[in-house]
């Protein structure tokens, strides 16, 4: 037992070595690692809380502006993916989201391998060592290969299996018009919304190719936009919003008509909303130079679609895309219809 | 086998017994001097425990067991003792056993058993469970694991696998202690087992060992047991990961040691000599205000170092310092993690908790360790969730914020620092700001509101996230972390030291950002102090001393019923239910869950063969109190025919609570564990009840028979030639063996509408003066039909409960004279009760107005929480001090004069005594630990007090349960 001097260079190694991962690993899976670990301990609580932890402790390891961004992608992720499982809370004077553990499971895939889901209070390992020894990392998921017995060895540590189509459920197709329509209409029997402090809104005016750039915060804004509005503590809402010279008349907190993240219907919305205005969001196709072809997006994919590819294909990057995703040449055609007959897409090469 | 047979047989057992425990010893004492030999290390083969199980059959056929075959004997038992389930040693060694009925005797099994303790070292049954169980705790114990707990014991070492130190695997009763404390969520078979820590330590020790002379137990007796664990899979994979955790703390050669049983090497500090955590105590916006909330902590390192407290926690109703409301239900602190609202002002350095039943030692025990801060005000550091956390030190740190809630707060004249509403009664809340320069002036504020100092060098944990930190001097980390910290300051320091408990200490420079990075190494469980010195450029202004707390604590018990960070969790109250109380709606069930959230729920009945009847259902919205569990629960499973013939049977009752994306909360419920107990026997012509003593006094049981119709009169039952106890008419059995009971309701069987309303027949009570005696009497019988257990047959439920509302209103009629004896005939009728009739018969016109309007309000008003304080207040003081249990609660002692000036106990506790009496008699009894003839004299004399408890119950048309 002793207390030693670190220098600052070797304390990433240090904390790498913690969280199981080499020293060689990309900064993502630190990132990872280190809000599973936090979350092991502090869940339930809020994204915000959670981003903000995590920031604090590895701000003194990764010297970047946009680390805070980073934590809060990886959180909202994770919570995609099912690592954490995040809930609207009503019951408290604010409207919270608030993130509890993921039960420990695996997904079954047609390969053989699993995906593995959860985290397990106070930092206890989902699988134990022998097993932990296997784990790739491919982005935010972990799998582990095909092994004889794999789904019984997993069972016996605890994990239960969920089955790949119900992991994967994904809203049926449908036309952008009839989303908006029975969006407006929940909007429509709102009450008055008053004036809202903080309200920042998705342009729709905008070019649906730089996501980050869309938001705004309104002016003489008139029309029905996805909308975020801050709450003293914790992350700020999801919102569809009716705007008369940019003043709010209605608002409609996300999410109103499914069992999804309020961010995931907002999403889809906003899908629907430029396709309707004749200014579809794009999905980019590009080949990796590995045999393989990559999908992005240029805006965050809802959480029914982030499953999917990570089911069937792996994080990747694609210039200029927000997000992307490589696959088989097999594969990568079902799963180009499969999101742009969802999020009414339009397709092009990348350059 | 001809009997001159099995007689030179079992003569050459018992001389190869004899020579090979003898040589057992021998062995034993060189290698691990002092530990016990159990007759489970028999070495014999398969085909030698044939043999010998043959020879000892075929003696009992025709003859007694005899002392010359002794040691045949004893381990012919205690293989028994290795296969038998539950409390079903005595029938499974009669099936098991031809001709026991006739040549069998229970004497020999203590007595033989203890000349194996004397000749050879064996083991000696200890805890209470041994006490309950005189003879058949011999057996059991040397089985050394018996077939139906080891899954669970593998379930245990898995889970404690990554806490193994060599230390402890070099030290069987540590470990023993260390299993122990985590056998809070297991079975009670398996607690009774585990209450033998010593054995608990050697069985775990010989099962994680190499086997081979580093295990306290027989090579061949080990292989046979992990053989047969292994024939499960899950546990196989259990005990395989334990092992090979253990073999991993071998080969690194010591491993983590643990700490002294004090924890750390404290010396400095009286926080350092407690085993628990600091109860968290934190404060978030709620729509009154701030609200001040406590985390309940995880107890497990108390129960390793004080095993009795655990029954303590576990069995009783806890007060709460600054919660309002009732005392939080038995085992409400079993659930690390749990999180209270406190309505009032808890006040400086008392106890959190009180338990109603513990003793002074307990509470003493918990009071040491769950107190409030001994000063104010009470500093909470502000997260970007809203959530505040108490700071212990009362020290912050420039650019953050704060809330500060005290007793005696005055606002200060500054932007930074304003006033806040709270919600906590008696309590005062202020928002600081901390400026990120404070001036001289900020200073001076921040000292006038009572913040210690404004520390200039912060101390953060980096990378991997503490289990607990306050940001300002207390971090608590899991075992096997190292913690790594960066010091930072703005001052001109140029180097610090760091000195960890009383370890050399390590210089580290600062860099040009000032920033130092150390780690903590090979860290034991336990309280630790980390000082910092720093050594200033010259010239400036020095900075003093600083130093953390550093506490290393061991993941909590895995529990899978769920936890608090769990988003679906089963809380039952008691901790582990038995069957018959989660069937019999004696136990409270919530299920937890986000809000809005689904789940559907099943339901299974099992027995030893599988799975008897199984049933699912939902989805369900969560989440699931009580009250609504308990809907659930009649009209979804018990309702259900499949389940009702499967329960009388069934062993285990299994709840499983699931969601895809939610996961998986379970929580099994075993059939009672009793000394004595009635189980049901189904048979074509109806059930019939078989009495299992396990008790082994000597004593033949004694057991008596009240019938449906007249359920204050008893007479003996005695049993048919096969043993079973019945009556073409059902009835209510009670058996008495000593200090044991065992009580249960067998139904008249129901197979026409001529037999339905046999089952419902009229009631026809015993004629009763207005009597304590009496009164007392009636209580007694409404107790024994409160307790009987019911089979799953729905007409014996409500023939029960016909009896238990016919005792209520005798009772009620008995004190409240005649006039309010017409209204409880009324209420017999079904006849619909105004206020306006039930305050007529409260007190003659113009008598206790006052009062009369209070119980009226309640009556029409007052919700389901608020009754017991509403009615405690209307009540009054009583005319001597309240006890000190009550003390703790703000309410209940502080109403004007009523009707409870004439008791000795007032206020909130003589409300929860009416009510219950007026509710549901039979719960008075056991819960309320008081001279009840003296208070049935008291309610005599006072009998508005009563008829106001009934009027409230029978105004509010609810369900009244209680625990």
């Amino acid at each position: 037992m002793g207390v030693t001097a670190v220098a600052q260079t070797a304390a990433v190694a240090l904390v790498s070595r913690a969280f199981g991962l080499a020293d060689d690993e990309p900064v993502e899976h630190l990132v990872a690692s280190a809000v599973r670990r936090a979350a092991s301990i502090t869940c339930p609580t809020t994204a915000a809380a959670l981003s903000a932890a995590v920031t604090n402790l590895l701000a003194p390891l990764i010297a970047s502006d946009e680390l805070s961004e980073v934590v809060r992608q990886t959180v909202d992720q994770l919570a995609a993916v099912g690592d954490l499982v995040e809930y609207v809370d009503d019951t408290s004077v604010t409207r919270r989201t608030v993130l509890y553990l993921g039960h420990p499971r695996f997904v079954l895939r047609a390969t053989g391998d699993v995906l593995l889901l959860g985290v397990r209070p106070d930092g206890v390992p989902l699988v134990s060592e022998d097993l932990s020894l296997a784990v790739e990392r491919h982005g935010l998921l972990r799998r582990l290969p095909r092994q004889p017995e794999l789904p019984e060895l997993l069972a016996a540590e605890g994990l239960h299996e969920v089955n790949a189509s119900r992991w994967l459920r994904a809203p049926d197709v449908t036309s952008p018009e009839a989303l908006m329509a029975a969006y407006d209409d929940r909007l429509d029997r709102q009450g008055p919304s008053g004036e809202i402090d903080g309200l920042r809104i998705l342009d729709s005016a905008t070019s649906p190719l730089s996501y980050r750039a869309r938001w705004r915060v309104p002016s003489d804004h008139s029309g029905r936009f996805v909308a975020r509005r801050p709450q003293r503590y914790g992350s700020d809402l999801w919102s569809y919003v009716a705007l008369e010279q940019g003043r709010p008349t209605h608002l409609l907190d996300l999410p109103a008509l499914t069992h999804d993240r309020g961010c995931d219907e907002a999403w889809r919305i906003q899908a629907a909303i430029d396709c309707r205005n004749e200014k579809p969001q794009q999905i980019v196709v590009g080949g990796t130079g590995q045999g393989r072809v990559a999908l992005g997006l240029f805006a965050p994919p809802p959480r029914w679609l982030q499953r999917r590819w990570e089911f069937f294909g792996n994080a990747g990057r694609l210039q200029g895309a927000l997000f992307a995703y490589e696959f088989a040449t097999t594969d990568v055609m079902e799963e180009l219809q499969f999101a742009t007959k969802r999020l009414w897409l339009s397709r092009r090469m990348a350059d | 086998m001809r009997a001159s047979d099995v007689a030179r047989t079992l003569d050459d057992l018992q001389s190869r017994l004899g020579r090979h425990f003898q040589a057992l010893r021998a062995a034993r004492d060189r290698t691990h001097p002092g530990a016990p030999v159990f007759a489970l290390e028999h070495g014999l083969t398969p085909g030698d425990l044939a043999v010998l199980n043959d020879s000892v059959s075929g003696w009992i056929k025709s003859a007694r067991p005899t002392q010359r075959l002794w040691l045949a004997f004893v381990v012919y038992a205690t293989e028994i003792g290795y296969r038998y389930e539950g409390d079903m040693y005595w029938p499974t060694l009669e099936a098991s056993t031809p001709g026991w009925d006739r040549h069998g005797d229970r004497e020999f099994v203590s007595r033989w058993f203890r000349q194996f303790a004397s000749d050879f070292g064996g083991a000696i049954p200890q805890g209470r469970w041994a006490s309950h169980f005189r003879r058949i705790c011999w057996p059991i114990t040397h089985a050394v694991l018996p077939v139906d707990l080891q899954r669970q014991f593998a379930r245990l070492l898995y889970d404690y696998r990554g806490a193994l130190t060599g230390d402890l695997l070099a030290d069987p009763a540590a470990l023993g202690a260390a299993l122990a404390a985590r056998t809070s969520h297991t079975s009670r078979r398996f607690q009774q087992f585990a209450e033998n820590v010593e054995l608990l330590g050697h069985v775990g020790a010989a099962l994680l060992s190499t086997g081979g002379s580093t295990a306290a137990l027989l090579d061949s007796t080990l292989h046979r047991i992990v053989e047969d664990l292994s024939a499960e899979r899950e546990a196989r994979t259990w005990l395989r990961a334990a092992k090979r955790s253990a073999d991993r703390v071998r080969m690194v050669g010591a491993g983590r040691d643990r700490d002294s049983p004090q924890g750390g090497t404290g010396k400095t500090s009286n926080t350092w000599q407690r085993p628990t955590a600091p109860v968290v105590l934190t404060v978030r916006y709620g729509s009154e205000g701030w609200q001040l909330r406590l985390r309940v902590p995880d107890f497990t390192p108390l129960f390793e170092r004080h095993s009795d407290m655990a029954g303590f926690i576990r069995d009783g109703r806890v007060a709460v310092a600054g919660f309002n409301g009732p005392p939080r239900a038995p085992g409400w602190l079993m659930h690390p993690g749990t999180v209270l609202r406190l309505h009032d002002w808890p006040g400086l350095d008392n106890p959190l908790f009180i338990l109603e039943r513990g003793d002074a030692k307990a509470n003493g025990l918990l009071a040491d360790e769950c107190r409030t801060p001994p000063s104010t005000p009470w500093l909470f550091r502000l997260d970007a969730g809203g959530v505040g956390r108490l700071v212990l030190s009362a020290a912050v740190h420039p650019g953050r914020s704060y809330l500060v809630l005290g007793d005696d707060l005055t606002a200060s004249p500054a932007e930074w620092i304003s006033p806040q509403p709270s919600a906590c009664g008696g309590a005062s809340a202020l928002r600081v700001d901390v400026p990120y320069s404070p001036s001289a002036d900020d200073l001076a504020l921040l000292r006038a509101i009572g913040c210690a100092s404004v520390t200039e060098v912060a101390v953060d944990p980096v990378g991997v996230s503490p289990s607990d930190w306050d940001g300002e001097g207390f971090g608590e980390w899991l075992a096997g972390d190292e913690p790594l910290l960066m010091v930072s300051t703005s001052h001109p320091i140029l180097s610090c030291s760091f000195q960890l408990d009383e370890t050399e200490s390590v210089v580290a420079h600062l860099t040009d950002e000032r920033r130092a990075f150390v780690q903590l190494t090979d860290i034991k469980p336990g309280w630790h102090r980390l000082r910092m010195s720093f050594l200033v450029d010259q010239g400036a202004v020095p900075v003093p001393d600083a130093a953390l707390d550093v506490r290393i604590r061991e993941p909590e018990p895995s529990n899978e019923a769920g936890s608090f960070r769990d988003p679906l969790q089963i809380r039952v109250s008691p901790l582990l239910p038995t069957l018959e109380e989660l069937w019999e709606d004696r136990c409270h069930v919530e299920i937890g869950g986000p809000y809005g959230a689904t789940a559907s729920i099943a339901f299974s009945l099992r027995t030893a063969d599988g799975v008897a009847a199984s049933h699912r259902f939902g989805p369900v919205s969560l989440p699931l109190d009580p009250a609504a569990w308990r809907r659930t629960f009649a009209e979804h499973l018990r309702a259900r025919r499949d389940m009702q013939a499967a329960y009388d049977e069934a062993t285990a009752g299994v709840i499983e609570v699931s969601d895809p994306e939610l996961g998986v909360a379970a929580l099994e419920a075993a059939r009672s564990f009793a000394p004595l107990r009635f189980g049901y026997r189904r048979r074509a012509s109806g059930l019939s009840l078989v009495l299992h003593d396990a008790a082994d006094t000597g004593s033949v049981p004694v057991v008596m028979r009240s019938s449906f119709t007249t359920p204050d009169v008893t007479e003996t039952a005695r049993p048919g030639a096969d043993g079973e106890y019945g009556h073409p008419e059902g009835g209510l059995f009670e058996a008495f063996l000593g200090e044991y009971r065992a009580i249960a309701v067998l139904p008249a069987p129901v197979h026409d509408l001529v037999d339905a309303r046999r089952a419902a027949p009229a009631l026809r009570l015993g004629e009763r003066e207005r009597s304590a005696n009496d009164l007392l009497h009636l209580v007694s019988v409404a107790e024994r039909w409160r307790l009987a257990t019911i089979p799953g047959d729905p007409f014996a439920e409500l023939a029960c409960q016909k009896v238990r509302d016919a005792l209520v209103r005798r009772a009620c009629s008995l004190v409240g004279g005649a006039m309010w004896a017409s209204i409880e005939a009324a209420h017999a009728r079904g006849e619909r009760l105004a206020l306006d009739r039930l305050d007529g018969g409260l007190a003659r016109p113009g008598d206790h107005a006052v009062f009369r309007q209070r119980v009226m309000n309640i009556a029409a008003l007052a919700t389901d929480e608020e009754v017991i304080d509403r009615l405690g207040e209307a009540l009054g003081p009583a005319k001597a001090p309240a006890t000190t249990t009550r003390l703790i609660s703000s309410r209940g002692t502080r109403a004007r004069p009523g009707p409870g000036s004439r008791f000795a106990i007032g206020g909130r506790w003589l409300a929860e005594y009416l009510l219950r009496l007026a509710s549901d008699p039979g719960s008075v009894l056991a819960w309320s630990h008081v001279d009840n003839r003296a208070m049935c004299d008291e309610i005599l004399r006072t009998p508005i007090a009563l008829r106001a408890a009934r009027m409230i119950v029978l105004a509010s048309n609810q369900e009244w349960v209680w625990e």
